[in-house]
Formats: structure tokens, sequence, C-alpha cells
């Protein structure tokens, strides 16, 4: 009979093997016998694993699931599950390489789309768990302009992204249950996003280009004024110290401590 | 907390700073989390998937640390794994130890179940075989989670699908035998030991006949589908997904009658319904336990007479 840590092998290589595959012959020989057959019994639990699993994704990327209809969202989970078992005890942040896999997954690519949307969700998600922090009002915001040297950090949930698609477009029409199908044309363009949750609400703000080469310059640690410099170069005519000021007064920037 | 080898329980301390009422209570969901701090319904308790709350920040804690000013905490872990070949992920167990510090969760409990092997996180309570060394493994985890929150944990009975040919002894003196040597206490799934003794054939009445009362510290009870597999065999699945059968609520009438009353959670899941249906389900259980107490004292009463 099967010692305990091959038994656990046996049976987690079961569980995560093709649905089809059957237990070996030693781990279907220590279920004991009467009743349902070993095989149904084993069956329970691998239903169980991957209903688990693919919910859990579901609950993470509900738009991606929307815009590829639930039979083809679980048959992509199972193979995603198959690549990417989770690792971690908690399911929170596991599907992070799920746009990263859509992206390769030959039958997704139609929907070219459909990576932009997940990394977009996945964003939202990570920004709903981030710490808690506080945020510099305007006032304080504004002081920081006087300062040459000044550095201006992001709040712990800010998460910047960028997307050929009007994603975000995308994912508003497709987050609720009732709303329209994937093959509905979206006009608009590029788009430029910041995610952030300055207090209890995730907010997708939608940035014009300068402004996002300005913040993703403040995120690698330059100066502000630089960071606003290399923003008006990017989007030349365009006032970002105005924009970054708009931002300041939705809760963007952290408050150091002090 | 008492080292292995003590051979009665240490008493319920140290608990939090809110003990838990022996009465009902629900579990926390995010779609009842405005309704219920709103409402303030009576409850014994509240009771959440620990694993849900390790993010570092956000909704999630808000509600949590507005709902834990209204009612004690239970704290229900499903990953730690304590029935696994794996060391426990240390990790895991620091951010189990914040969280008990931050909210000092009146009970506190986890799985006799492994749930990850080889550094696979497999997400399901799956079955450990009743063998020396399974005990000796477990009894090991249970003392190392006991250690890192610096708190008595109370160990879950699965609900079994299959039973392993390798188990030398059954699943009470399997349990009952980890709570001797650890200082932990049970909690009694009253619907996974009526799951398992379909699957297996076996008497639920006899299995709860087994468990000493002084063991346990809280209930669960929850609901439970029924499939056909393709062989024609009935199998009931632990899925949380309904109302209470009638079946368990005798078994839980009988549990209270024998033992007293205990916190008691309703567990429900799957799709989660509108919380007056989690309340009346609550209300439903303190009703029993509340009768069952009379009866009890009835048959006290005829002895004394």
């Amino acid at each position: 009979m099967l010692p305990l840590a091959d038994l656990q092998s046996d049976f987690a290589e079961y569980l995560l093997a093709a649905p089809q595959r059957t237990a070996n012959a030693s781990l279907a020989e220590s279920v004991a016998t009467g009743g349902a057959p070993a095989e149904q019994r084993l069956a329970v639990y691998k239903n169980n694993v991957h209903a688990q699993l693919a919910a859990a994704l579901a609950e993470t990327f509900p738009a991606v699931e929307r815009l590829v209809g639930q039979e083809f969202f679980r048959y992509a989970a199972r193979e995603y599950v198959g690549i990417h078992p989770p690792t971690r005890p908690t399911l929170l942040g596991y599907g992070d390489r799920f746009p990263e896999f859509l992206g390769r997954f030959p039958p997704a690519t139609t929907v070219p789309y459909l990576p932009d949307v997940a990394r977009l969700e996945l964003l939202y998600l990570e920004a709903y768990h981030a710490a808690e922090a506080d945020v510099l009002d305007v006032d304080e915001f504004t002081a920081l302009l006087d300062d040459d040297d000044a550095r201006c950090a992001l709040h712990p949930s800010a998460r910047l992204m960028q997307s050929r698609f009007p994603v975000s477009r995308i994912w508003e029409l497709n987050r609720q249950a009732d709303t329209l199908d994937g093959k509905t044309t979206i006009p608009g363009e590029a788009e430029h996003l910041l995610i952030i949750r300055p207090v209890a609400t995730v907010e997708v703000r939608r940035l014009s280009p300068g402004t996002y080469v300005a913040l993703n310059g403040l995120v690698r640690g330059r100066a502000l004024r630089d960071a606003l410099a290399a923003g008006e170069r990017a989007e030349p005519g365009i006032d970002q110290t105005e924009h970054l000021t708009a931002l300041a007064a939705g809760g963007t920037f952290l408050r150091k401590e002090k | 907390m008492q080292p292995s080898g003590a051979a009665s329980p240490p008493s319920m301390a140290p608990t939090g700073l809110r003990p838990v009422p022996a009465a009902a209570g629900i579990g926390l969901k995010p779609t009842h989390y405005a309704e219920l701090l709103e409402r303030r319904p009576s409850l014994a308790f509240l009771e959440i998937h620990t694993e849900n709350y390790m993010g570092a920040g956000g909704p999630p804690h808000r509600w949590l640390e507005a709902l834990a000013n209204v009612y004690p905490l239970s704290f229900h872990g499903v990953g730690a794994s304590l029935g696994g070949v794996d060391p426990l992920d240390q990790r895991h167990l620091a951010r189990w130890r914040e969280l008990v510090d931050r909210y000092e969760p009146a009970l506190i409990s986890e799985h006799v179940a492994w749930t990850g092997h080889a550094g696979t996180a497999l997400h399901d309570l799956l079955p450990v075989p009743y063998t020396t060394e399974a005990l000796n493994l477990l009894c090991e985890h249970i003392d190392a989670m006991q250690s890192a929150l610096e708190r008595q944990i109370l160990i879950e009975n699965p609900s079994r699908y299959l039973d392993f040919q390798q188990s030398e002894m059954t699943e009470t003196e399997f349990l009952v035998a980890a709570a001797r040597r650890t200082g932990c206490r049970l909690l009694l799934d009253i619907n996974n030991v009526y799951v398992s003794a379909c699957n297996q054939d076996e008497d639920a009445r006899s299995y709860l006949a087994e468990i000493p009362g002084e063991l346990v510290a809280e209930i669960h009870l929850a609901g439970h589908a029924i499939r056909t597999t393709d062989s024609g065999h009935e199998l009931r699945i632990d899925d949380h997904g309904s109302r209470v059968c009638a079946d368990v609520w005798r078994l839980y009438d009988e549990t209270i009658e024998r033992i007293g009353a205990r916190p008691t959670l309703i567990e429900w899941d799957t799709n989660v319904p509108a919380l007056d249906e989690l309340l009346d389900e609550a209300a439903r259980a303190d009703a029993v336990a509340a009768s069952a107490l009379a009866d009890s004292e009835e048959i006290a009463d005829v002895a004394i007479g």
C-alpha cells in the first residue's frame, strides 16, 4: 500500500491531470471498496478542484468571461490551471498570468483585445486589495511644485496601464451581466489608464498620453519637475501641471508619513 | 496552549476579547456586508474564511473592521494543509498571525485535510488516511499552528467521498487522539458527518456518540447536494449551497441534547441566498437548540425525581 507521501503525490498528480486521465493503479487500489467505484469517488475531488479554481478565475475576470462565454471560459480556465496551478494558500491574486496566457492561447486570438481586458481586471483587483494610505490634498501637492527636487509617489493602490484598444470602454460594457455581448463594435482608440483606490472605491481613470508619461516618471522615482517635463514633451502644448493637480484633487499621490 | 501529550484539553482560553455565545451565527459574505451593518440583526457571531482577508487593505478589511465592532468573529481557515506531508507555509502562518492580532477572533479553526502538495495549492479539502503516521503529522502541524498564533485552534471533521485502505483507526479515534494530544478542540460539522456516513454506508448516530462533548467547541450546519454517479450510485456532495436537511437537523437536536449548546454556524457558500434566508436558518438552529436543552433538562429532572 502507498505510504502517505506517495499517496498525496499520486493524488495531487491525478487532480491536476487532464479531465479524461484516470487514477493510476496504486491510487485507485488505495480507495476502500464498496458502493460507488473508486474512480467515481476520486472524480468528485477532481471536479471540486477544477470547479473551485474556475470559479475563482471567473470572479477575477468577469468581463473576460462575458466576452468569451461561460463554456469557452471554463475550457480556458482548465488549460490555465494545468499550466499555472495555484502556489499560494489564498486564492487572492490567483490568475496573475492569465492575461499573458490568453495572449498565447490560440483559440482566443480572434479576440485581440482579450488579454488587455484581462490585464485591466487583474489590476482592478490588485488595487481593490492594496494597502491603505493617506493621499496629498491639492494644497499639499501644489506646494511641491515650488520645490525643484520634490519627488512624489503614487498611492500604493495605483496601477498604470496602456492599451492599443479602448480597453476600459470594452470592460465597462462587459462588467455587468445584462449589457452588450462581445460582438458589439466599440468606437475608440488606444487608451492610457490609471487604476487606483484612493479610499474605498476602485476608479479607472482615462489619462492623456502625456499625463501617463508624467505619472510613469513619478512611479520610476523621477523628480516631479522632470516627470512633468517628460509629460509635456510627449504631448506638446498640454499643461501637465493642470492635469496632475486635477488628479491630486481626486486623491492620487501618497502623503509621506512625517 | 498545552504541549502534545497532555491528557485533557485546556479550557477555552485564551479567546478574543469578546466571547462567543453558545448560539447561532452565519458565514459572512460580501453581498451581505452593507445590510448586516445597517440592520445589525441579532447573531452570536460571524465567521469568515481567513484566506479571503489576506489582502493588504481595501474594502474587505474596512467592512470586517466595522462588523468586528458589532459581532464576535470566528476565523475559519481553508488553506493551512494541516494533514499535508509538506511543511506548513510559514508566510501563510505569519499572515494568519497578523489577522489574529488585528481582529482578535473569538474562535479559530482549520480542517483535518491536506490542500496542497509539493508547492502546488489545490484549494480543496483532500482526505487523509487514518494512520499513526498521518496522526503524528497532523499533531505536529496543529502544534505549529497553535504556537504560531499563540491560540488554541479547533479542527473540523471532513466530508468524505472515499475511505482509504491504509486507515488503521476510525475517523473519530483519529480526531479525538489529535485533540487530546495537542490540546486543540473540535469543530463538529454535523452535515459533514452525515454526508460522509451516507457516502460510506456508515451510521452518523454512532459516529456522533463517539465524540466526547467536552472536546466540541463549535458546530457547523450546512446543506448538501445529492448526485448520481455514472455507475448509478448516489453520492452526497458537501456544496454548502442549500438549506440544512431534515436528517441533519435531527442529528443536531440529538447532539445538543447530549452535549449542551455550542456556537453553531450556518454555512452557505454557493448560491448565497438573501440575508433573511440565512437569518431564518440561524433562528431555526437557535429554536432547535432551545428545545433540545429543554428536553435534556426534563430528562435530568426525571432522573433526579
